[in-house]
């Protein structure tokens, strides 16, 4: 039986689509969530490849970067697409989630607040309708098999912009 | 044989890595090029599904999102990596150089003159050492770095590294010598630029300032 342990702070961030995975494939694993006062003895331990996280150690391997982790997981647990080119969907949708993703970040934790509130009415008012409705236009054509993936995908970005 | 045909910009930037791929596996393809000012009106056709480029046109299926498209044609060509774990690796090392390149791409769209300078100090002191030499360590964990980042033949993640220290070599970032401390890097950027397929399309591809 092979042992995962997932590390990431504590939260869901981008450490909860992995464990999102874990749940739907009812795979085993050990969800390690650190505070944030314990990331520098962690980060210059050399644990982390990149010195980021989430980290996933498996085997004695260690793989950083959230996307990697993921499609590692899913690739593994027969979660990623049947084909190739269902890969590619589920990966042009990962992406694109990701990029808002991103775009929230800036917004988040923006401390100015005049700049948050640009930001924020930006991204609610152009970058999320535009990149929601492609998606949205994507999944009517075509709602194959890896629409459970993207499903969770979509419920955990709404439950961020709430 | 299915017909592919890569629309983008004509720009290295994010459809370079794409080119690469078609250029190490051998495989024809139509690399239409949009120019910036036309970008607009083609933007409107409804072709791109994030309203975005680079896409993928093949066997009647678009597909978008740079790394998407890289990682489809990686799987198709046998370029991906071998397991499951490879595959991880070669995505953990493409999407740390993909974070690396935005920091790269701010110090090149930056106009303010001031502000431009400031991000080219910050880059080339901090976030590309810092990455250069993580990703140096990770690459002498595979053979001891004699070969490529990730297993023993050619992935995606040696032409995105390829793409992306094409930057480091031209201007603003050549002065700062950022790929000197790191010996392994260097040659692994010698080797890949003397693979005959790569060459053929180094040598013939257009020539572009990104």
């Amino acid at each position: 039986m092979v042992k995962y342990t997932l590390t990431y702070f504590e939260g869901r961030g981008r450490a909860e689509v992995s464990r999102l995975i874990f749940a739907a494939a009812g795979v085993k694993y050990e969800d390690v969530r650190i505070g944030f006062d314990k990331w520098p003895a962690l980060k210059t331990s050399g644990r982390c490849p990149f010195g980021t996280l989430p980290l996933l150690e498996v085997d004695g391997k260690a793989i950083g970067q959230s996307f990697a982790v993921a499609r590692f997981l899913a690739n593994e647990t027969g979660l990623a697409g049947k084909t190739n080119y269902e890969k590619a969907q589920v990966d042009m949708i990962a992406y694109a989630f990701k990029d808002l993703g991103d775009e929230m970040v800036k917004f988040a934790f923006e401390s100015d607040e005049a700049k948050k509130a640009e930001l924020t009415k930006k991204f609610l008012t152009e970058i999320a309708p535009k990149t929601l409705s492609a998606v949205e236009k994507l999944l009517e054509a075509n709602n194959g098999g890896k629409g459970f993936f993207v499903g969770k995908e979509v419920s955990e970005c709404c439950m961020f912009a709430k | 044989m299915p017909k592919y045909k890569l629309t983008y910009f004509n720009f290295r930037g994010r459809g370079e890595v794409i080119r690469l791929l078609f250029a190490a596996a051998k495989i024809e393809y139509e690399d239409v090029r949009i120019e910036m000012e036309n970008w607009p009106n083609e933007k409107e056709s409804g072709k791109f599904p994030f309203c975005q480029m680079p896409i993928l046109e093949v066997d009647g299926i678009t597909i978008a999102q740079s790394y998407a498209i890289a990682r489809f044609l990686a799987n198709e060509f046998g370029l991906a990596g071998e397991t499951n774990l490879e595959r991880a690796k070669v995505d953990m090392i493409a999407d740390t150089l993909e974070d690396l390149v935005k920091v790269i791409y701010r110090v090149y769209l930056e106009n303010d003159k001031n502000r431009k300078e400031e991000l080219l100090k910050e880059a080339v002191t901090t976030k590309v050492p810092s990455t250069l030499a993580a990703l140096e360590k990770v690459f002498i964990q595979n053979d001891e770095g004699f070969g490529y980042l990730v297993g023993d033949k050619m992935t995606w993640a040696d032409l995105v590294f390829l793409a992306h220290t094409e930057y480091y070599c031209s201007e603003p970032f050549k002065q700062y010598g950022l790929l000197n401390p790191h010996a392994k890097l260097r040659a692994l950027r010698e080797r890949l630029l003397g693979e005959p397929r790569l060459r053929r399309w180094l040598n013939i591809r257009p020539t572009t300032d990104v």
